[in-house]
């Protein structure tokens, strides 16, 4: 997996507001109208927000948000974020019409191989909308996706998938939808090894399970992780994750690595 | 975009603006680079490098605390020598002065690398003493004016190039410590570093950084960044590049009526990549609704008594 290039532009830009409309439990999904950022986006990176005026210096620091759909031909990206703190709740209350001062695309992305024909996506609760882009980018793949959450209520989007025709086999904690148990759990009763690639994005724990089953499959895996970040561009080496070949900047050497390659028992 | 009255020579070196780019907030320009030229900007003091590849500290390296931020990045780097090969020609290609930033673990390594960046195209030194985040290579040498002495006389022996050394805050009297470096040759003196501090996650109980502690950087800490460029200049002559939570082009101005005679502005750059444009237009209009003739005239205007040397570098 390669960083994100040296000569790929970064936008600062204030975007408008086109909608931040509720669709679950303090989960919101937000569309930014932001042509230059839009047109160089890419599935599986994110965008930079300040939550705040730029004046205000609390909070000071930007928030990573991963991009969940792209409209290359309105010029609008999708965000989806649940209320998690204050940057995030800041954000819950932004009107149709402000503007945000947001930077991007940032990270490395999904990148498939060509032979990757039949994919498996596996998601845990707000790591799905990154695999939702992945998935609309590319029609031209066969997609199943393995979406847990700890209840019904916070399982969305579902209504989006069924659109691009994607099957959604779905883990609850509570058992309120679909299987009871954890996704990883589902993952290894229905998935078989009929697939090539599973990508995936997710808390730590799952990402962790998932990849020793990945292992022992024999299986490639693409998995988004998330981290603490400061600068967002690769400078300040704050995000940095354990891998193979030493620590690595989730934010433009990632956020998506080779399962294989990140050291999970950190 | 090149204005006469933004310029400042400072300890030897020309800026075309006061805005210098804090070392470790800016890797060593290319990330910042993406965005677009670095026009705003008059000099880039590069990512901490030590005599031997370290790969710093373990994960969580940062943390956002109210008006700030902690970091425990723990001087990752190549190594001088791996910098010198692999960073230094794109690095030295920005067109604008670009500073080292040194820490060694021992008073001979300071001078070792000093002498390994002779005629590589730095235009400059900044010695770290302060870093708050590893045990050697930094704070140990900051806090005690006669180790900082001996590592400024070390690098002074080494190299012909301009050397700046870095100030921790973490210390009673910071006054002793830049007379130490002013003592042993110093031509300029950075301040301030963070400052040292912690977060605890209340729902795991743990402290949040790997590291336990870390540094405080952002506004939180301007108060006590001005407060002590304030007393460190009435107390030496050599130049000072004012930082610490600088944001906005009055934060800078303030910075400069304190004293320095450049400033540089290292967390805000993450909270706004656009921020050296605005800064060096805020103070541009500043320079010329209150009638000054260059930024120079600013320094340490504040001091009214007229203590301190008021040469504006």
């Amino acid at each position: 997996m390669r960083a994100q290039q040296d000569h790929e532009r970064l936008y600062q830009t204030m975007a408008i507001i086109v909608a931040n409309i509720p669709i679950g439990p303090g989960t919101y999904r937000l569309t930014l109208l932001a042509p230059e950022i839009t047109a160089a986006a890419r599935p599986g990176q994110f965008v930079e927000i300040l939550p705040g005026a730029k004046a205000a210096m609390d909070p000071l620091l930007r928030r990573p948000i991963s991009i969940c759909a792209i409209d290359k031909e309105n010029g609008r990206i999708d965000l989806v974020y649940r209320e998690v703190g204050r940057g995030t709740r800041m954000l819950g209350e932004k009107q149709t019409g402000e503007k945000l001062d947001v930077f991007g695309p940032v990270g490395n992305g999904f990148v498939l191989p060509d032979e990757a024909r039949k994919i498996l996506l596996v998601a845990g609760g707000i790591g799905m909308p990154p695999l939702y882009a992945l998935a609309q980018s590319h029609p031209e793949r066969e997609f199943v996706l393995y979406y847990g959450a700890r209840n019904q209520q916070e399982l969305i989007m579902l209504e989006d998938w069924a659109l691009l025709k994607i099957p959604v086999k779905i883990a609850t904690d509570d058992g309120s939808s679909g299987f009871k148990g954890r996704v990883t759990d589902l993952f290894l009763k229905e998935a078989g090894t009929a697939y090539h690639l599973c990508c995936a994005c997710g808390p730590r724990p799952m990402l962790t399970a998932l990849a020793g089953i990945l292992q022992q499959q024999g299986k490639k895996g693409l998995f988004s992780l998330e981290a603490r970040m400061a600068c967002g561009v690769g400078a300040c080496l704050g995000c940095v994750c354990s891998t193979k070949h030493g620590y690595q900047r989730v934010c433009v050497d990632g956020p998506v690595f080779p399962a294989e390659e990140v050291i999970w028992d950190e | 975009m090149n204005n006469p009255k933004l310029q400042v020579d400072f300890a030897g070196i020309s800026l075309r603006t006061p805005l210098v780019a804090a070392s470790g907030t800016f890797g060593f320009g290319r990330e910042y680079s993406r965005f677009g030229p670095l026009d705003d900007w008059g000099a880039i003091v590069g990512k901490g490098l030590t005599l031997r590849p370290s790969q710093g500290n373990p994960p969580p390296r940062v943390t956002e605390t109210p008006a700030g931020m902690l970091n425990s990045i723990g001087l990752q780097n190549p190594g001088v020598e791996a910098f010198l090969r692999d960073e230094m020609p794109d690095f030295a290609s920005l067109g604008l002065p670009v500073l080292a930033n040194i820490s060694g673990h021992t008073v001979e390594e300071y001078g070792e690398i000093a002498a390994k960046l002779e005629g590589s195209g730095i235009a400059g030194i900044e010695v770290n003493v302060s870093c708050p985040n590893v045990k050697a290579g930094g704070i140990v040498f900051g806090t005690d004016p006669k180790a900082l002495a001996a590592v400024t006389r070390a690098v002074r022996r080494r190299t012909g190039l301009p050397v700046i050394v870095k100030l921790s805050p973490n210390v009673t009297d910071v006054v002793a410590l830049a007379q130490a470096a002013e003592g042993e040759g110093a031509d300029g003196l950075s301040m301030i570093n963070t400052l040292l501090g912690m977060a605890i996650d209340i729902h795991t109980r743990r402290p949040i950084l790997a590291n336990t502690f870390g540094g405080l950087s952002g506004p939180a800490i301007k108060p006590v960044a001005l407060r002590m460029i304030w007393q460190v200049y009435r107390a030496v002559k050599i130049p000072i590049l004012g930082m610490g939570g600088i944001t906005c082009a009055a934060d800078a101005i303030e910075f400069l009526l304190a004293g320095a005679s450049a400033v540089a502005v290292g967390t805000g750059i993450f909270h706004n990549p656009g921020i050296a444009k605005e800064i060096r237009e805020g103070i541009q209009q500043y320079i010329v609704e209150k009638g000054f003739a260059s930024v120079t005239q600013l320094v340490g205007a504040a001091h009214q008594d007229g203590e301190g040397k008021g040469c504006g570098g």
